[in-house]
């Protein structure tokens, strides 16, 4: 079945849109399997949707020397990963922008969205603004070589350019490498490091002194926090999306067939399913570590990203 | 007489001119509004020439006789450069009506001279044709910044600095003429040649900033006024860059060798980690920034020496693509570079600190600084849309292209070195967030900042002038792209690219099979000005309500003070801790009891001072050996005379 070239922009413009639209869901999963975990009741699935609805609803409070940066920000952070979100794949192996937005601008509009929020963070001069704006550029410039280093090595694996060419030519041919190994260990950090979960950061902690991300956008209310909420969430989401596209994108619909969509959407499913039980559950199981052992989690995967890059030369190996 | 001479002579008349004006009612407009229409000449000139590049190659411009040995041509990559220059130039002379209004007259005409003879030698080093030009206007360039560097007299500190960059450059300066001096002998050996590499390299290595000889740009360029530091940082490193280029690419192309390559990029890689880990860690802003150009002058050299790689590995396309970084990057850097100097101009001159750590919420009173000054910050950043991420896009894109199947220690070399560059990437966005986000957010740290004006029009039209000029990069680099595509044309008729090859700027689709794929800025900026727009509307529609103003929140704690915020330390605390192998911290903790408690950290380059202690150690003891000579009386001079004299005419007898 071959579409033309608007019924296929059409469908993954709603794909992305999708990607966006779920995001809330897969954090809703996340918080349900950890209370199930700690033997806590369970909020709905759906619970992080009514949270967002109720910010929407509620009126904002800003600060009175906050400048017109503080009010931008949410936008531009969501607006980035908006963005970024129109070019994973989800069901069919390209998004809408994939040909577009290659991988080194995918990294550099994470880190965009990135420098507004600490920007933001710090505009309004409150001690944990800043505090939490240092401590995440403390972690983000750690982990995003890390990023960028496993998309490289992906990218040399597979000779492409774009998460669409990477996730197809892997679905075409996928053997197990071992650079693509010591990639996957040290994606696994970056992961976490950059979503801000345990054992780097502990999302669900207020006022406490080992707080990251969340001491950053304690000023921000009402449909500002909902937009950052939101994009927090789509931020996981996205990570979850790299990570299954790039270490096991079998089943992933490469022609426009309808049980070939059907089987990519259903593998997608299953996958961010079980990754983000496994998450849950790696996440109930350990404590947040302190502050400065963090470089060292995030040496060792510069140094795994490293590896697995010397792997890949040194075996020669290409698809 | 063509446009090249007419523009050499309008500096020259200029500097004249300001030399000789009399201290009259007249001098202070004269002073002030001269170099504008100058410096807008220079730039139309260049604009026209590099826009013709490709005539430009076959063809010299410009080739007159002038007395006393000078002689002036321009070329593609002379014409390049004199672009660069001069959008700098029109920024800083702008700038430079406020900036210097304050200033007596007659120190305003030491200034305003100075300034246009440093243009002038500027302006010399990338036309010069012949070596005397060059190494004439070279020793120019240092003398007359020297003279800047030095300009605010009372301060110890600069003159100690001024005198380290002065040693430094003279030093170097040795090494420019031998490399010139062994250039001229008619048969040059492969030996030879990369002989005269080294000595270029020393030469304009040192002039760059780069590691190890890059001690002197953190203390000399803070020290000069702004809107200098801005020529400095943004111009004068790219002298180097133009002389490494000439040299490698031009000079030397047949006998140029891998390993020099090699060497470049080893320096480079060293240059962009050290100076972006000092930048991490500085109090003071233009320290931050003259760290910062180190990274960047680190990433160029870089790119050269992957130039040079390339091309001795046949690998034309790839040494192409890294000469379009090189001079990319020039170009970008000296434009966000003077931009973030100016803004510190600004600052200097709204509140006289130049501690980051005692600013603060400047973007309340200074907005339109502060707005600029945010897309040199991204810029510098090297974060999409502008012009700092084209040159690092192609940097990585390099890097994904590479397939040397044969050159296996290269393609190990790669792995670290794209490490180190991404981590050096990741560190820019730290600085560039410590910089603004301390400097210009949060509350004003001091109660002097309550009064703090905003800039006057001139310096507001300067920073926008730049600002542009970084959008503009950012946003539709293909024409600049292309533009240097055939300025790297004129240097080997080997490096031609196709369309599409390692990147592409295209708007069309690429097939939607094929392994290929397209960065358009300008796509991705409407794409985010789509979302934004939307998710503007439907914040309007969804939550209508409007926003109320309240004091900050603050988690409750209402004993919160402007002090209790990040000060420019505390923002670097964790790098310090991680690289404290490389900077050598001191620390002044007070005691538990004092009542005023004070707490200092100076942060000095361990590895720089590692390696000159034991060279000023090696001088001071071969100067306490020969001391001895030195006796203070005539009569003994007089001696050394006489046996001089002897000893020559022994071996003018004898020989």
């Amino acid at each position: 079945m071959n579409l033309s070239l608007l019924a296929s922009s059409v469908w993954l413009l709603v794909q992305g849109l999708l990607v966006i639209a779920s995001a809330p869901l897969l954090l809703g999963w996340i918080r349900k399997l950890r209370c199930y975990l700690q033997s806590r009741a369970a909020p709905s699935i759906f619970q992080p949707y009514f949270s967002l609805y109720k910010l929407l609803c509620k009126q904002p409070v800003v600060a009175s020397n906050a400048s017109w940066l503080f009010r931008f920000a949410p936008l531009v952070y969501m607006a980035c990963l908006a963005t970024i979100a129109q070019a994973v794949p989800l069901f069919f192996y390209q998004g809408l922008l994939s040909s577009y937005v290659d991988v080194i601008v995918v990294v550099g509009l994470f880190a965009m969205a990135r420098v507004w929020m600490t920007l933001a963070a710090m505009d309004v001069g409150t001690a944990f603004g800043s505090l939490g704006a240092r401590r995440e550029l403390f972690v983000a410039c750690l982990a995003e070589p890390v990023l960028l280093l496993v998309l490289l090595n992906m990218g040399l694996i597979t000779h492409g350019f774009t998460l669409g060419n990477i996730s197809y030519v892997l679905t075409q041919q996928m053997q197990l490498y071992p650079g693509i190994v010591f990639s996957l260990c040290a994606f696994v950090f970056v992961l976490l490091a950059e979503n801000g979960r345990i054992p780097f950061d502990n999302p669900s902690t207020h006022l406490e002194l080992t707080m990251v991300h969340e001491a950053m956008v304690l000023e921000y209310s009402g449909r500002y926090l909902a937009l950052i909420e939101w994009g927090s969430a789509l931020k996981l989401m996205l990570f979850f999306l790299l990570f299954i596209n790039l270490f096991c994108p079998s089943g992933l619909a490469v022609s426009w067939s309808l049980p070939a969509l059907l089987l990519g959407g259903i593998t997608t499913v299953v996958k961010l399913f079980l990754l983000v039980s496994l998450m849950a559950i790696a996440e109930a199981c350990q404590a947040k570590v302190r502050l400065f052992i963090v470089p060292e989690y995030l040496t060792i995967a510069l140094l795994l990203a490293l590896l697995g890059l010397l792997l890949t030369q040194l075996t020669g190996v290409h698809l | 007489m063509d446009c090249l001479h007419i523009t050499l002579l309008c500096w020259l008349m200029l500097s004249g001119l300001f030399l000789i004006v009399p201290s009259r009612w007249y001098a202070q407009a004269l002073l002030r509004f001269a170099n504008i229409p100058v410096a807008l000449l220079t730039l139309v000139i260049s604009v026209a020439y590099a826009s013709q590049a490709t005539f430009l190659s076959t063809t010299p411009v410009a080739a007159t006789d002038l007395p006393w040995g000078f002689y002036f041509q321009w070329d593609a990559l002379s014409a390049f450069f004199t672009l660069l220059l001069s959008i700098s130039v029109v920024a800083v002379t702008c700038f430079g009506q406020s900036y210097f209004c304050h200033v007596a007259v007659k120190q305003q005409k030491v200034i305003q001279t100075a300034q246009a003879v440093f243009i002038l030698a500027m302006l010399m080093v990338f036309s010069a044709g012949n070596s005397f030009t060059f190494l004439f206007a070279w020793e120019l360039m240092t003398l007359s910044s020297y003279l800047l560097v030095v300009f605010n007299r009372a301060d110890k500190a600069i003159h100690k600095a001024g005198f380290l960059y002065l040693g430094i450059a003279h030093v170097v300066f040795l090494a420019i003429a031998v490399a010139f001096f062994l250039l001229a002998s008619s048969p040059l050996t492969i030996g030879l040649a990369s002989g005269i590499f080294i000595c270029a390299l020393l030469g304009f290595g040192a002039k760059a900033g780069l590691f190890p000889l890059h001690v002197w740009l953190p203390e000399a360029h803070p020290a000069a006024p702004s809107p200098i530091s801005a020529l400095m940082s943004g111009v004068m490193l790219k002298t180097a860059v133009y002389g490494l280029i000439r040299f490698s690419f031009d000079w030397l192309l047949p006998y140029q060798q891998a390993w020099w390559g090699y060497t470049l990029i080893i320096i480079g890689l060293l240059s962009m980690l050290l100076g972006v880990i000092h930048a991490a860690v500085q109090t003071d802003m233009k320290r931050l920034l003259a760290y910062s150009s180190m990274e960047n002058l680190g990433l160029i050299t870089v790119a050269l020496g992957l130039a040079i790689v390339f091309y001795q590995y046949q690998r034309y396309a790839l040494a192409n693509v890294a000469l379009l970084i090189v001079l990319l990057h020039s170009l970008s850097h000296s434009i966000f570079k003077s931009l973030l100097f100016l803004t510190t101009g600004s600052i200097l001159h709204a509140t006289g600190e130049r501690n980051i750590g005692k600013l603060g919420g400047l973007i309340q009173k200074m907005p339109w600084v502060s707005g600029c000054a945010l897309i040199g910050c991204l810029a510098m950043a090297g974060l999409p849309l502008l012009s700092g991420f084209i040159s690092e896009w192609l940097y990585l894109r390099l890097f994904f292209n590479l397939e040397i199947g044969q050159h296996f220690g290269f393609a190990l070399l790669s792995s670290v070195m794209v490490a180190l560059s991404v981590l050096v990437f990741g560190l820019a966005g730290f600085v560039i967030v410590k910089f603004f986000g301390v400097a210009f957010l949060g509350q004003p740290r001091e109660s002097i900042l309550v009064h703090a004006q905003d800039s006057s029009w001139y310096e507001k039209i300067a920073v926008a002038w730049l600002a542009l000029w970084c959008l503009l990069l950012g946003l539709w680099p293909q024409y600049f792209v292309w533009r240097l595509q055939t300025i790297v044309h004129t240097l080997s008729p080997k490096f031609s690219l196709s369309a599409g090859y390692l990147f592409d700027f295209a708007w069309s689709t690429p097939a939607a099979t094929t392994n290929t794929d397209a960065f358009n800025p300008a796509l991705l900026a409407l794409m985010l000005l789509f979302s934004l727009l939307l998710i503007t509307l439907l914040l309007r529609k969804f939550s209508p309500l409007p926003l109320r103003k309240a004091i900050p929140w603050d988690c409750g704690f209402n004993l919160m003070t402007p002090r209790m915020q990040e000060s420019a330390e505390g923002f670097a605390q964790p790098f310090k801790q991680i690289f404290s192998k490389v900077l050598q911290v001191q620390l002044t903790l007070p005691a538990v009891d004092d009542p005023q408690p004070h707490y200092h950290s100076k942060v000095t380059d361990r590895i720089g001072s590692a390696l000159y202690r034991p060279l000023t150690r090696m001088v001071l003891r071969v100067v306490a050996i020969t001391k001895w000579i030195q006796q203070g009386k005539i009569a003994v001079y007089l001696s050394y005379i006489l046996m001089t004299l002897l000893l020559l005419l022994v071996v003018e007898v004898w020989l």
